[in-house]
């Protein structure tokens, strides 16, 4: 049965275009965009035990869902990371990159003082040279982080290939950690969008 | 009137000192137009970094381009590069996973205005050094972000942020990294070239007629370039080994046509009867038997019915076409034509070559791959056969048509 073209899709809240559109060669997101898009809110789950429910709820409270309708579609926004296990190959779109920014944005934003903290406790642990799993919350945020990461990215592609020890994937926590809190400023969700196409833009 | 706004964050304070030049305005808060004194405090760093206008648009543009490194770690010029051979006022690096150093370089040329001059009241020399940890970085990042928020301080000054340009991530290999795959590859292109100079041409040898036994021995093969696995190694093969395992092969034993006789001396001779089903055997198994074909065509009943013709017609065709796209590109420019022998099911019994290019390109068709192979095969009475032209034309498309032609009855 031919199925009929899908209804027009609905219009994308007004304010995503707060974020300008980068100059591509293409109006889609290129690789390391995804990438990125996808470990931060995968940081965030790592930080916050409710992270998935929280980012569904974020949607509602961000009246994005004319961009992430539900759960499939949430995921398969996230699932156009390369690294993933099953990744998806449509490509994302810009509209869709801008909900996933305002989305990571808001959350960190609600998290500002656990990530403020624990990158203090980062700072001590290291000057002290203590191992990292010494203060409980943040070896509970490096093991999730670890096991999210395990589980849900391809073991045979190269780029997840080269995170294969506990510390390598500590250090990228803790990366994104900070870039996190970059993202809980005044102009974050400015400062993570243009980031996010450093190098790409022509 | 000199204005002072103050941005604080826990571990970093901006001071900016002005004078307003909109007198008109004295009711809220006047825009500042006019810098005289900035001041930026750092928690945990005694000595704070004192400058003018230009410090402070300097270390606005640094911050907010190492912000933007931080986040996608593409090192970004405005942070860290020489601007005209002079080092930029306010430079930032990395030097540790946690761990940013901020370098304001002393001003090295002539003050001009009242408000240079406090540059020089800046206590470090040559360079002043503040290692920053990503949340004290941080801080300053939002001191700055919230100056740019404040429509009422410097409004000509806005954040301006714009992704990198290509060339600056493809900047981040060393151009002698980057250009050692191409030099690499074209030196052993070159070496190559020599050691494959001085090896001999491959002589051109062309296969030999196996006169081991005359009987089976293809009578064309000496003329025409027989293909691997065909009639001329298998013959030997039955010459070699005497047994009656691999005669069978060639000459199925339920048909009994052919003879063997092992010689007192270990030889082997295989002849033909000469029944009219071994001379459709040896044609099938022949690549290039057009001989064998004829003698085909003339001793079996030949297909004229159209109906037949053309379901024997469409069943070749899609059986060519499968095993042509299955083939290497066609490197011929002209048509192949052949005759093909074909039984009613539509396997190919023998062809021949009607032209010479059919013959010197035949191994870009799917023919010799698709000619019935003989083996456990027991024809018992000579089958009818249909006589088609089969042509291969260079762009792809394949014409079968019958033979002779349509015909008579033919409507």
């Amino acid at each position: 049965m031919q199925l009929s073209r899908p209804p027009i899709q609905p219009i994308a809240p007004v304010f995503l275009d707060a974020l300008p559109n980068p100059l591509l060669p293409e109006a889609v997101c290129p690789r390391r965009t995804r990438q990125q898009l996808d470990l931060m809110l995968l940081a965030i789950e790592a930080l916050d035990l409710g992270g998935a429910e929280a980012m569904l709820a974020a949607a509602k409270e961000l009246d994005l869902q004319s961009v992430i309708k539900n759960r499939v579609s949430f995921w398969r926004l996230r699932a156009t990371n390369p690294l993933r296990r099953y990744s998806q190959r449509r490509p994302l779109t810009l509209t869709e990159a801008k909900a996933l920014v305002f989305m990571t944005c808001h959350l960190a934003r609600r998290m500002t003082v656990l990530i403020r903290q624990m990158l203090l406790v980062y700072d001590q642990l290291l000057e002290k040279q203590l191992p990292l799993d010494q203060h409980i919350r943040l070896g509970n945020y490096l093991e999730r982080f670890r096991a999210h990461f395990r589980s849900r990215m391809n073991p045979k592609r190269t780029a997840v290939i080269a995170y294969n020890s506990d510390e390598k994937l500590n250090q990228l926590a803790m990366s994104l950690l900070g870039q996190l809190l970059f993202c809980t400023g005044a102009a974050g969700a400015q400062r993570f969008w243009s980031s996010l196409f450093d190098g790409e833009a022509s | 009137m000199t204005i002072q706004r103050q941005y604080s964050l826990p571990n970093c304070q901006l001071v900016i000192e002005g004078l307003s030049q909109d007198t008109a305005d004295t009711s809220g808060r006047p825009p500042i137009s006019v810098v005289t004194h900035v001041e930026c405090r750092v928690a945990g760093h005694d000595r704070p970094l004192l400058g003018g206008k230009d410090l402070l648009e300097s270390l606005v543009k640094a911050v907010s381009a190492y912000a933007q490194e931080y986040l996608s770690g593409i090192p970004h010029p405005a942070a860290h590069l020489k601007h005209r051979g002079i080092p930029e006022l306010v430079q930032l690096q990395r030097i540790d996973t946690n761990l940013h150093r901020l370098t304001v370089q002393p001003q090295i040329d002539n003050p001009t205005g009242k408000d240079k001059a406090k540059l020089y009241q800046m206590p470090t020399t040559p360079a002043a050094q503040l290692d920053l940890t990503t949340v004290q970085l941080f801080d300053m990042v939002e001191a700055v972000d919230q100056f740019f928020a404040d429509a009422q301080t410097l409004p000509e000054l806005s954040l301006n942020l714009t992704p990198l340009s290509k060339r600056f991530a493809a900047a981040q290999e060393p151009i002698a990294k980057r250009a050692l795959p191409a030099a690499l590859g074209l030196s052993s292109l070159t070496v190559a070239a020599i050691a494959l100079f001085y090896m001999p041409n491959p002589p051109n040898r062309r296969p030999q007629p196996i006169t081991a036994n005359p009987v089976l021995t293809n009578p064309l093969a000496s003329a025409t370039p027989s293909p691997p696995g065909s009639a001329a190694p298998s013959a030997s093969t039955v010459a070699v080994n005497p047994s009656a395992s691999v005669s069978s092969t060639l000459v199925s034993p339920s048909a009994s046509p052919a003879s063997v006789a092992v010689s007192p001396s270990g030889s082997l001779s295989v002849s033909p009867v000469g029944s009219p089903s071994v001379t459709t055997s040896a044609a099938i198994a022949s690549p290039s038997g057009s001989q064998k074909l004829d003698t085909l065509l003339s001793t079996a009943p030949e297909i004229i019915d159209p109906g037949k013709l053309d379901s024997i017609i469409v069943a070749l065709q899609s059986k060519l076409y499968k095993g042509w796209i299955a083939k290497p590109p066609q490197s011929f420019t002209t048509n192949l034509e052949y005759r093909v022998g074909v039984a009613e099911n539509g396997d190919i019994l023998g062809f021949k070559f009607a032209n010479d290019a059919a013959l010197t390109y035949v191994k870009e068709t799917p023919l010799l791959d698709l000619r019935y192979n003989s083996a456990g095969a027991t024809p018992t009475s000579p089958a009818p056969v249909a006589q088609l032209l089969v042509i291969f034309r260079p762009d792809g498309i394949l014409e079968i048509s019958p033979w002779n032609g349509t015909t008579a009855n033919s409507p």
